[in-house]
């Protein structure tokens, strides 16, 4: 596997979060972290490249990205790409999508783009696919093993009620699950490598992209209303005795079952 | 009433095409596979696409398909439950459609015209309000969330649809997990946490669930010490679940956890810490030995 | 290159001084640098570029015992071990670390531990457990792990000891920081033992903890479980398999190693050994979760003058209550405190007082 193009996504590291005036998530002064599934997608990338082939990663976020995206160089990624700008703020998938679709042209030819299945953000999991219709390449979801031979990619993919196998061929997007492929850490030669490499930064100019492609403007749907919900304490009775307890399990046990 | 396409190519989702006969006034077309035409005419759907297709491989040709046809159907509303699938597919369809398109709701009200699609983010912490801007609207829906409704409908009418495309992604094979019911979907989850302390307590734990009819669960630490396997992860980083009981052993309630669960029916907390955080988002709680109470459940016809 | 996560941990010190108090380096040097909250503010200059890292900044980060005392009170729940870790593997990314400090690594990368030497066998068939024996143990306290080796035989368990046991990564591990050279230490290790499928009881809690706390983050998990030996000897104490010896009328205190105490909140089980090999107890100041440490293998390593007097420190602590006899159970801590065993004192091996 030549050129291999993954997407990933920095995220809150908390648990809950609060959202500003313009329902979109406040990501200032909260610690974020690469999405974990995101990460999954690195190392299989890092596999399949191996030592002759190349791993770009690709962001959209904040400037501040930069210093986190070293350390996926660190890890082993060959080149970075940070796409930030202002306008972009407040992307819904297919906003997000376009965006991506034009670096991934603008970058060049690639072999495999691999993202993670979802984000544990926003959840929804519409990004790689809607990035694969915009490319016009097949697309694989919740991958949990990718493995390739010269004629092609088999993937093993996780449903609810079991396991697929699928045959694949390049190029085609495919995203994994979070706990599929754990990420590689730093290692001290890739940190002194990673030193000397730049990190891209892109914005929409550069992407070719008008204001309203993007961001708030370009998307096809809005947040009309969003509730920060820490969940609700409920502080029901507590039990000491477990005869008692499991006498009043097996009530409630009788009612929730249909 | 506008019409409401509802999308199951892999299985009708009666609680979907309820919801949706509720929202349109009866105004539902289904796509269903072969054989579930008479479950979606129960649920009322008026009209009937039946799928005749082989298994499908390649979701994005299937997804380019399905959108050239909603185009000639000239659906302004198009819904599909939220399986891993319809979750590629739908993405895919909206694309193309250039449509506004919602992951996993769990609510659905029409305003209007306007769908107004409720989700929950962050495990269950923020609860979106969304629309759609486009012509056409669309969202998944979570598995589950509305009560199938049954009935009798006049006739509807039946299309046959046939998809055979050339597929640069083939399936080449299927394998069903032992033991059933997903863990997403289950009616009841027994979890344990770091309080259950070894794999011998999960395998315990999994014969109680075995025996309750439920998934089984565990928290990130019970994941992480390997007590339990990662797809038994409830919580951020896992899971969500939403059941109609949560039983939660030896589970401290770490708000990462809570993410995941919060949103279950009935929340039943068994811990031997009176202080654990956990017992304040239980609606009943049980101080004590997790084992012990496990062990009553287990020997006791409590069913 | 400091993680957004570390830096965030440096970042909210409150300057309580509550490490202050706790930190047992800083105890015996008096130096403010040595304390936690120094090193989160030095790493915080350097984020905002008011400082350089420098060859004394790497300096600084090594005069630490990753103990986690300070971690255990701090008013604001971070972890200064966190930074002090990643800003270890930055002076070694720089080449700024001691030369002492890389003396060892070197030692790590040749050999597997510090020393440099290759670690002695402990080899042996068995069916029931496999007893991962550790560099510390076997370079430094032969005579602890085969005093594990035996109380094992008596209780009627059949250990297995790997002919060529492979380095955890601990050592590693605290000498650069976790980075990819230790996780791929981990991996080949976690390979070997799982290939036994049995059950590990690892006799250096330091062992322990990067097993069941960094292994399985890491994507490897040790299939068939990880016991530490003291809480194996206990259990085998509980069961009946190994008798409690009449008592000897000889007062003393347990020395909480500190990874055994808060990794692992561990503090029964040795106390259970102590008292079955026939001795009374009493209590330092700063045990329990509060244990104090007196050293480590890797410290002493590279700061042996330094290790000396935190392992005298705590020999202080045991005389200030009265006591003569400190009980330890952690080759780690037998090694440290029999550096400096004052006169009229006795440090007693649990494993040993057990046979």
């Amino acid at each position: 596997m030549k050129r291999i193009l993954v997407c990933v996504k920095a995220v809150p590291v908390s648990a809950f979060v609060e959202v500003d005036s313009q329902h979109r998530l406040k990501r200032d002064g909260i610690n974020l972290q690469w999405n974990a599934a995101d990460a999954s997608a690195l190392e299989a990338a890092l596999r399949l490249a191996g030592e002759d082939g190349s791993v770009t990663v690709l962001t959209m976020g904040t400037s501040k990205l930069e210093s986190p995206l070293r350390e996926l160089l660190a890890r082993g990624a060959s080149r970075a790409v940070l796409i930030t700008d202002r306008r972009m703020a407040g992307a819904d998938t297919q906003a997000t999508a376009r965006v991506l679709a034009a670096a991934v042209k603008k970058l060049g030819d690639f072999d495999l783009i691999l993202c993670g299945c979802k984000a544990i953000d926003g959840e929804t999991g519409q990004v790689p696919g809607q990035l694969a219709a915009a490319l016009g390449l097949p697309c694989v979801s919740n991958g949990e093993t990718l493995e390739a031979d010269p004629d092609g990619l088999t993937i093993t993919r996780r449903l609810e009620t079991g396991t697929q196998e699928l045959r694949g061929r390049t190029p085609t997007v495919i995203s994994l699950c979070a706990y599929s492929y754990p990420l590689r850490l730093p290692g001290i030669l890739g940190m002194r490598r990673a030193r000397n490499i730049p990190v891209e930064v892109l914005n929409a100019d550069d992407l070719g992209l008008l204001p309203e492609q993007c961001g708030l403007k370009g998307s096809a749907t809005k947040v009309l209303a969003m509730e920060s919900r820490f969940p609700g304490m409920r502080r029901g009775p507590k039990e000491t005795d477990l005869t008692l307890g499991a006498k009043a399990l097996g009530q409630i046990l009788r009612e929730v079952r249909p | 009433m506008k019409e409401i396409l509802v999308l199951c190519p892999f299985g009708a989702d009666p609680g979907l095409l309820s919801k949706a006969a509720a929202l349109s006034g009866g105004e539902v077309r289904a796509l269903v596979p072969q054989g579930e035409t008479a479950l979606a005419a129960a649920c009322g759907a008026a009209r009937i696409v039946e799928l005749q297709a082989a298994p499908i491989g390649d979701e994005a040709r299937f997804a380019a398909f399905l959108a050239e046809r909603i185009r000639g159907w000239s659906c302004p509303l198009v819904l599909a439950p939220a399986t891993v699938q319809m979750r590629n597919i739908m993405p895919m369809i909206a694309w193309h459609l250039k449509a506004g398109l919602t992951a996993d709701c769990t609510q659905l009200r029409m305003e209007g015209e306007l769908l107004i699609q409720t989700r929950p983010a962050f495990g269950n912490s923020l609860m979106a309000d969304i629309r759609a801007l486009s012509p056409i609207q669309m969202a998944t829906v979570r598995p589950g969330t509305f009560p199938p409704q049954r009935g009798e409908h006049p006739q509807p009418g039946v299309e046959r649809l046939v998809y055979c495309e050339e597929e640069r992604v083939t399936l080449l094979s299927y394998r069903a997990f032992a033991g059933g019911t997903p863990l997403s979907q289950a009616q009841i989850v027994v979890a344990g946490g770091m309080g259950v302390g070894s794999r011998e307590g999960f395998q315990k734990l999994e014969r109680l669930a075995d025996k309750l009819g439920a998934g089984l669960g565990a928290s990130r630490t019970a994941v992480d010490a390997g007590f339990a396997p990662y797809r038994c992860q409830v919580g951020m980083t896992g899971i969500t679940v939403c059941p109609r009981l949560y039983l939660a052993f030896g589970i401290s309630g770490a708000v990462q956890h809570l993410a995941g669960m919060s949103g279950s029916g009935k929340i039943v907390a068994v811990n031997s810490d009176p202080k654990a955080p956990i017992f304040d988002y239980a609606d009943y709680g049980i101080v004590g030995d997790w084992e012990a109470l496990a062990d009553k459940l287990l020997q006791e016809e409590i069913l | 290159m400091i993680s957004q996560n570390a830096l965030h941990h440096a970042e909210k010190c409150r300057f309580c001084w509550m490490c202050r108090h706790l930190c047992p380096v800083q105890h015996q040097t008096g130096k403010e640098l040595n304390t936690p909250r120094a090193k989160g503010l030095l790493l915080s200059m350097v984020h905002k570029e008011a400082q350089q890292f420098d060859k004394d900044m790497a300096q600084a980060m090594y005069e630490c015992l990753l103990c986690d005392a300070c971690t255990n009170d701090c008013a604001t729940g971070y972890q200064p071990p966190l930074f002090i870790r990643e800003a270890r593997t930055e002076a070694v990314v720089s080449e700024l670390a001691p030369e002492s400090v890389m003396h060892l690594i070197d030692n790590v990368e040749r050999t597997g531990n510090i020393y440099g030497v290759e670690k002695p066998g402990f080899g042996r068939e068995g069916t029931d457990v496999l007893v991962y024996i550790g560099e510390a143990a076997a370079v430094k306290a032969p005579e602890m792990a085969e005093n594990l080796l035996k109380l094992l035989e008596k209780a009627g368990v059949s250990a297995k000891v790997l002919e060529k046991e492979p380095a955890s990564g601990v050592m590693l591990g605290d000498l650069m920081g976790y980075t990819e050279e230790v996780r791929q230490m981990a991996a080949v290790c976690a390979k070997a033992l799982n290939e036994t499928k049995l059950p590990v009881v690892v006799l250096d809690s330091y062992d322990a903890e990067i097993m069941t706390q960094k292994y399985p983050e890491w994507g490897f998990e040790i299939a068939a479980g990880v016991t530490t030996a003291t809480a194996f000897t206990a259990k085998l104490l509980a069961e009946g398999k190994l008798e409690a010896k009449a008592p000897l009328g000889v007062t003393g205190a347990c020395h909480d190693d500190d990874r055994l105490a808060r990794t692992f909140h561990e503090f029964e089980p040795v106390r259970r050994m102590a008292k079955a090999a026939g001795y009374d107890l009493t209590e330092m100041f700063n045990h329990g979760k509060l244990a104090k440490s007196c050293g480590t293998a890797v410290a002493w390593g590279y700061m042996p003058e330094l290790v000396t007097r935190i392992a005298g420190g705590r020999w202080t602590d045991l005389t200030r209550i009265g006591c003569d006899t400190m009980l330890v159970a952690n080759p780690e801590t037998w090694q440290c405190l029999s550096l400096c065993v004052p006169e009229g004192c006795r440090l007693v091996d649990l494993f040993g007082a057990l046979l």
